[in-house]
């Protein structure tokens, strides 16, 4: 198992370096002067300033020592200087993502919760009212563009009813979690809902559950104690593979609702040239997914051994 | 009627009259606490450090932290005293004397004086800095030598005691009290120890203090008790950002926020409710919104081709259906708020007669083919809906319009190269009518230095330089005038509009005043709430 580990490993190398690759050459290829963009873009701009940021920032030397450059403070864990903000790059990004985090995990939780609940609740009621109630709003919630939900719940909760705040970070305020929770972990819920019907009706055609049922075991035993426990596999797989686009909902979500995280810092970065900073955040975003590419390949080895010996 | 009665009358009304005046009056009465809570909209706040910063969104919080000598007075415009009580100047304009005010603390409750002065313009130009706002000091007498670093101080700068600053400058300039007003002094002793982190927790004189900032998402000011003129009537003030339009209107309905700036879709709305409900700040911004025409595209470089698509378009109608009334036809470069004697200046009044007869003397009966390059998010102002808008306009004529969109830093971009043939634009927020004029239309000026267009106007570049040099303020505005005549008849652009900026207030917010020069600055320290 740990060789296992060990050379999935090894094998990231050089994907994280193609990453920072591409990172890199994205950066140049992004039209327009960063220094173009420094203060209010309506006004014009002053050539003697441009000129000093540009030599501050290191952009008057060559690609090829600016490329090395970069490099060299990446291995000792540097990301430069934001450009706008003026502070290292790796503190601005620190600071955001447990932000993200938050509303990634809650949203996670949300949806793990109210999908599986309705999903098993559809499942033992297949063919009846509550089956097609359920599965016509999971399809609702996956076809919703998650920025309109968004909106929506702003003037439901914030405008009409009043009783949720609509933007903020709230200074860690479990308030200010909920609609953006919602929002992030809607389309996530239609899918877990979906996935965990089929999982549960999979397993109640099942011969142990059969077996279970006629050594006289209640209902209630055989659901919770074979069932369930068995269709959950499949739905780890689905939390597990769908985690990357819920951090993509993350990031609309957090614009909308000014939630001040991992998102809303990367959409800033890219309209004000932000370079350092955007490159900051491609790069946690590219290692965020990598790894978690692992840990899905090391649980499944774990959960079936003959992946290991491939 | 009998004497009586009409005696009856003037007494009653009399009574009636001071009544009101009374119950006005003590409606007026400023009312001290609370927190009014601000939205920003247009763009994200960088940095708290004055020095660093660029642009208006973390320019609103900044003023309130921290004081100039000298301020631009929100809505009038007019230069006043701030740190500095009163000044005097020499005949030829280029020295002057300051009386700093002795009452005036920093936040951590030291002194300011003289000294702090002169340490934050050596701070604005230091080189290892790279201040964004390197040319407010350009003025200053040995500022170019102490930028190159070839000097360890500002010539032009000398404390001649606590409370008395001595500023030469390199020459004469009509704007440089302008310039002042936006250079702020921040506290030496403050900034050398904390270095860097001086922009996370800064420390000014201003009216308000600061609190605590969540990056994206709100910054938190609490009234400063010392403040030299008094403390101000809010407790807390807060800058909410928030830069989804219909997150803003959501708050701003369920009175999550005080203050925001309206579009053209929340001025149709909140015009029409009665003033018990929201209240409206509107003046016409110092941004010209229009089309720049690139005299290096053939066609363009004849006048009469741009003075043809200035008559061919409907500005009005355009404002009135596509920006629901939020802006002021545009009837050449300057906004008709600024202090210059324009009255006869009619610009381009609706002609399309006039504008064909224009066409074919300048040998284009047949027209041609024009790109314009636009953006997302000038919306009805200066974005794609003006191009979608003014393309049948033109095609009457014989201009066939393609419309290219590139977002706002690769379009600047573009610009800055000379690589277009027309752009939808908003420029301006200058305050000096003179930098309104000259930074855009001096003809040494490069493209992405604000000559946008390739102009080249000598008589223009012969008035620009005589006003740089006279001092008599009425004398230089008539100058300005002659050469913004000589611009509106050259027509670089098209014309459209200058902003209306709509500021939507809550009813129970008071003491505020729509402001020209940028409708986000506000004097928050007059502010109070009736509730």
């Amino acid at each position: 198992m740990l060789s296992f580990v060990a050379r999935r490993v090894l094998e990231m190398i050089p994907t994280v370096i193609l990453l920072v690759l591409v990172v890199f050459i994205l950066m140049q290829l992004v039209p327009g002067d960063p220094a173009m963009m420094v203060g209010d873009p309506r006004a014009a701009r002053d050539p003697e300033v441009m000129e000093r940021l540009r030599e501050h920032w290191g952009l008057d030397k060559s690609l090829p020592v600016q490329f090395f450059t970069f490099l060299g403070k990446l291995v000792r864990g540097k990301l430069g200087r934001s450009y706008a903000m003026r502070e290292p790059v790796v503190s601005i990004i620190a600071e955001r993502i447990p932000v993200t985090l938050r509303l990634a995990f809650s949203a996670i939780l949300f949806s793990a919760v109210f999908g599986m609940a309705l999903g098993i609740l559809s499942a033992l009621n297949k063919g009846t009212m509550i089956d097609l109630f359920a599965m016509s709003g999971a399809v609702f919630g996956i076809s919703m563009p998650n920025f309109w939900l968004g909106l929506m719940l702003i003037f439901l909760f914030g405008v009409i009813l009043g009783i949720l705040p609509t933007n903020g970070y709230g200074g860690g305020d479990i308030r200010h979690l909920i609609l953006p929770m919602v929002t992030v972990g809607t389309a996530y819920m239609a899918t877990i809902t979906r996935t965990s019907r089929a999982a549960i009706l999979d397993m109640l055609n099942k011969d142990y559950v059969r077996t279970a049922r006629s050594k006289g075991l209640t209902e209630r035993l055989v659901i919770s104690k074979h069932v369930i426990r068995n269709a959950l596999i499949p739905i780890i797989t689905i939390l597990g593979l769908q985690f990357g686009f819920l951090l993509t909902n993350t990031f609309v979500a957090e614009i909308i609702f000014s939630y001040p995280g991992l998102g809303s810092l990367m959409i800033n970065s890219i309209s004000r040239r932000d370079l350092p900073t955007l490159q900051g955040c491609i790069l946690v975003a590219g290692l965020t997914f990598l790894i978690l590419n692992l840990l899905i390949d090391v649980l499944y080895a774990y959960l079936d051994p003959r992946i290991r010996y491939d | 009627m009998s004497l009586r009665i009409k005696l009856l009358l003037v007494v009653s009304l009399t009574i009636l009259m001071s009544f009101s005046s009374l119950v006005a009056f003590s409606g007026d009465e400023p009312k001290q606490g609370g927190t009014l809570d601000v939205a920003v909209s247009y763009g994200n706040i960088h940095t708290l450090d004055p020095h660093l910063s660029t642009g208006v969104t973390p320019g609103q919080a900044i003023e309130q932290i921290f004081d100039g000598l000298v301020a631009i007075e929100s809505g009038s415009l007019d230069l006043v005293p701030e740190v500095a009580k009163n000044w005097i100047v020499s005949q030829d304009g280029k020295t002057y004397w300051f009386k700093l005010r002795k009452n005036v603390k920093f936040h951590n409750g030291e002194e300011l004086t003289a000294s702090d002065f002169k340490f934050s313009v050596e701070r604005l130009g230091d080189p290892d800095l790279a201040s964004p706002q390197l040319s407010r000091i350009n003025l200053l007498k040995g500022s170019q030598a102490y930028k190159e670093g070839e000097a360890d101080e500002i010539t032009g700068v000398t404390v001649i005691d606590d409370y008395t600053l001595r500023i030469d400058l390199s020459e004469f300039s009509p704007a440089f009290l302008y310039d002042l007003a936006q250079i702020n002094i921040v506290p030496e002793d403050v900034v050398k120890e904390m270095g860097e982190d001086f922009a996370n927790n800064p420390v000014g004189s201003g009216p308000f203090k600061f609190e605590s900032w969540r990056r994206d998402s709100i910054i938190k000011l609490s009234a400063f008790e010392d403040y030299y003129a008094g403390r101000p009537y809010l407790d807390n003030l807060n800058f909410k950002i928030m830069l989804e339009a219909g997150a803003r209107q959501a708050a701003f309905d369920s009175k999550g926020i005080d203050f925001m700036l309206a579009n053209g879709t929340m001025y149709e709305k909140y015009r029409e409710m009665p003033e018990s409900k929201v209240k409206l700040l509107t003046c016409a911004e110092l941004f010209t919104r229009n089309m720049i025409l690139n005299f290096d595209y053939e066609p363009l470089s004849h006048r009469k081709v741009r003075q043809a698509i200035n008559y061919a378009i409907d500005n009005k109608a355009l404002i009135d259906n596509i920006l629901r009334g939020k802006a002021v036809p545009a009837v050449g470069w300057l906004p008709t708020t600024m202090p210059v004697p324009d009255e006869d200046l009619e610009g381009y009044p609706y002609n399309p007669e006039k504008a064909k007869e224009l066409m074919k003397e300048a040998g284009y009966e047949d027209g041609f083919s024009l790109e314009i390059m636009a953006s997302e998010g000038g919306g009805g102002a200066y974005g794609l809906r003006v191009v979608e808008a003014i393309m049948p306009f033109l095609r009457e004529i014989g201009i066939d319009a393609e419309m290219i969109v590139r977002d706002f830093g690769t379009a600047s971009d573009l610009v800055g190269q000379g690589k277009f043939q027309a752009r939808m634009y908003s420029n301006g927020g200058e305050v000096s009518p003179f930098k309104y004029l000259e930074i855009y239309f001096n003809s040494e000026r490069e493209r992405y230095a604000g000559n946008s267009w390739g102009y080249d106007n000598p008589e223009v570049d012969a008035l620009l330089g005589k006003a740089r040099t006279t001092t008599d303020f009425d004398e230089r505005m008539e100058i300005i005038a002659e050469a913004h005549k000589l611009v509106t008849r050259d027509a670089p652009s098209w014309f459209y509009n200058y902003n209306k900026a709509v500021a939507v207030v809550q009813p129970w917010v008071k003491g505020l005043v729509a402001n020209p020069r940028d409708n986000a600055f506000h004097d928050y320290d007059n502010a109070w709430l009736d509730k």
